[in-house]
């Protein structure tokens, strides 16, 4: 991998790079905003079924490659059917 | 005996200062001296990327100024290619206020006692953040480019560095271009001087081998063939006490002129 | 934005006013200073949430205070989250040389030795001459006549209290603006080329420049 990269012209090397930062970047900032986000997730989802709201795990996770926002959502109930 | 502490400061963004103190480092540290540097700019983390060692941090300045890690060790990062370089990066993700004047004194007092040289990369502006990185430096090299904005806000910087007890700041002229200079299209060190009117460190010719160098997170310094590469390896001489003449605008050597005037005399 | 000043508690001289560089905080020249900084707490306390956060301007006209007197003034003004973000006139560093460059006595010449810079503003009832250059961004303002043994490249106001005997005088002129007593002259843009010293005074109701 290293050797690939030394050879291959310098600006995909930076866009490689930054892509990998701004990955980075913005799962950080998005830590601020998960409690937001879980919130609106339960309200939204409570409307159609009835879920463990203690039992939610929501995460955004951040790799290499790519970010993923991950819910897990333990459902008791659906609320009414769907039409 | 303690290490020198030097602020890189310019008023203005984008004329360099980042690029500046990762090849000083660097060069310094191709000299075998122990270089912290330390990326004062908190909120816009930069430094890291110009050196290439941006997938390795864990801690920042923040989480040393309010002990979140335990020792200022942790939060150091060794350089990929040079043992004997270390960076503690920004955060990312505070404001500047996240950390005080004073908090700065006590990180670069711990610092100074284990490395030659502090250096630290200023935030442009004149608030909190050059406050912050002024704080505990009694050295300060000023960038700036030949260009009227830049060298109004280099002038403010000088005038604040002075209320701020450092005097004799020193001068690095980033991004001349020769060609524009013989042309008249551009100014020269002696119309930049006669405004600004501190000692000239150096000048650095604008060179294509730094856009190319923070592509690949390798400081130009580095490269051999760089013209701005070798202005960083000679103003790193001068640093540490040597006599070099200054590039002539034309790019080969010059002996007599101005210029020497300029490094000897006051 | 314009906030109006204080009315001042009993007869005591402590005032905000809401200037064009901003809030701005007197300090008298008469009181002493542990006195005028209660009233300054006093007034802050019942101004409550008024002030709060701010930043304000300290204009210290011909006092000068000890490093006790600013660290006190800090204090109080810390208690209400209030940054200064100023001193007008610039404080002066004390052991220092170069101090110089601060307004001492209220008549006579100033002499500043060094070139005042973008963002520095210096005053004095009298004459000022600068050993150096007023870079673009400085400004002078004397009572008096002002001379620039070097280049006058800044904001340079002579006869400041109406004087219009008043000069300018500097070896290069190229000034971003001249005023002498009430009349106003921005350079003209052949004047940069200029050579040689020149003097600037009213004629007429002008301000006209001749070679020296």
């Amino acid at each position: 991998m290293k050797l690939f990269r030394d050879e291959s012209p310098s600006k995909n090397q930076a866009v490689e790079r930054l892509r990998l930062i701004l990955v980075h970047d913005r799962a950080k900032v998005s830590t601020g905003l998960l409690e937001q986000l879980r919130g609106e997730i339960i309200n939204a989802i409570s409307k159609y079924v009835e879920i463990e709201e203690e039992a939610i795990e929501i995460e955004l996770n951040a790799t290499e490659s790519k970010a993923e926002l991950v819910a897990n959502i333990p459902v008791v109930k659906v609320r009414r059917a769907i039409e | 005996m303690a290490g020198r502490v030097i602020v890189v400061t310019s008023g203005k963004g984008g004329v360099g200062k980042t690029t500046t103190v990762a090849n000083i480092g660097t060069g310094l540290a191709l000299r075998h001296k122990k270089v912290v540097m330390i990326d004062a700019d908190i909120g816009l983390r930069n430094l890291d990327v110009v050196m290439g060692l941006e997938n390795r941090i864990i801690y920042d300045l923040v989480d040393v100024a309010e002990k979140t890690c335990r020792s200022i060790n942790k939060a150091l990062i060794k350089d990929k290619r040079l043992s004997n370089l270390y960076l503690l990066p920004a955060a990312q993700t505070r404001n500047k206020d996240a950390i005080s004047p004073e908090q700065m004194v006590a990180i670069v007092d711990e610092l100074k006692e284990e490395f030659d040289y502090v250096l630290v990369d200023c935030p442009a502006g004149i608030e909190r953040g050059f406050d912050n990185a002024v704080a505990a430096a009694t050295e300060a090299i000023v960038v700036t480019t030949p260009e009227v904005s830049a060298v109004r806000d280099a002038d403010r910087i000088i005038g604040l560095l002075q209320e701020k007890e450092i005097y004799e700041p020193v001068l690095i002229l980033n991004r001349l271009r020769p060609d524009m200079v013989r042309k008249g299209d551009m100014m020269d060190v002696d119309d930049i001087n006669d405004i600004l009117a501190i000692k000239l460190l150096g000048i650095v010719p604008d060179d294509e081998e730094i856009i190319i160098s923070t592509n690949k997170g390798e400081p130009a310094v580095l490269n051999n063939q760089s013209k701005a590469g070798e202005a960083f390896r000679n103003i790193v001489r001068r640093m540490e006490g040597e006599e070099v003449p200054f590039m002539s605008v034309n790019g080969e050597p010059g002996i007599f002129g101005r210029f020497l005037k300029l490094l000897n005399g006051k | 934005m314009f906030v109006p000043a204080t009315r001042p508690v009993h007869e005591e001289q402590l005032v905000f006013k809401g200037l064009k560089q901003g809030l701005t905080l007197f300090v008298p020249e008469r009181d002493t200073f542990g006195h005028w900084l209660e009233v300054l707490e006093r007034q802050l306390n019942q101004a409550k949430g008024f002030f709060q956060g701010g930043a304000i301007l300290v204009e210290l006209g011909e006092r000068q205070l000890t490093p006790d007197e600013l660290a006190g003034l800090k204090k109080v003004l810390a208690q209400y989250r209030i940054r200064i973000k100023g001193f007008n006139p610039v404080l002066r560093k004390k052991n220092n040389p170069r101090s110089e460059k601060r307004p001492p006595a209220s008549t006579g010449v100033l002499l500043v030795k060094g070139t005042v810079r973008n963002g520095q503003r210096l005053e004095n009832e009298g004459d000022i001459v600068v050993k150096g250059d007023l870079n673009p961004g400085g400004e002078l303002v004397a009572t008096g006549d002002i001379i620039v043994l070097g280049a006058l490249r800044g904001i340079a106001h002579a006869g400041a209290g109406g004087n219009v005997k008043a000069e300018i005088i500097a070896f290069t002129l190229a000034p971003v603006q001249l005023r002498i007593a009430h009349i106003f002259s921005r350079a003209p843009e052949e004047r940069k080329g200029r050579q040689g010293p020149e003097i600037a005074y009213i004629k007429g109701e002008k301000i006209v420049v001749e070679r020296l």
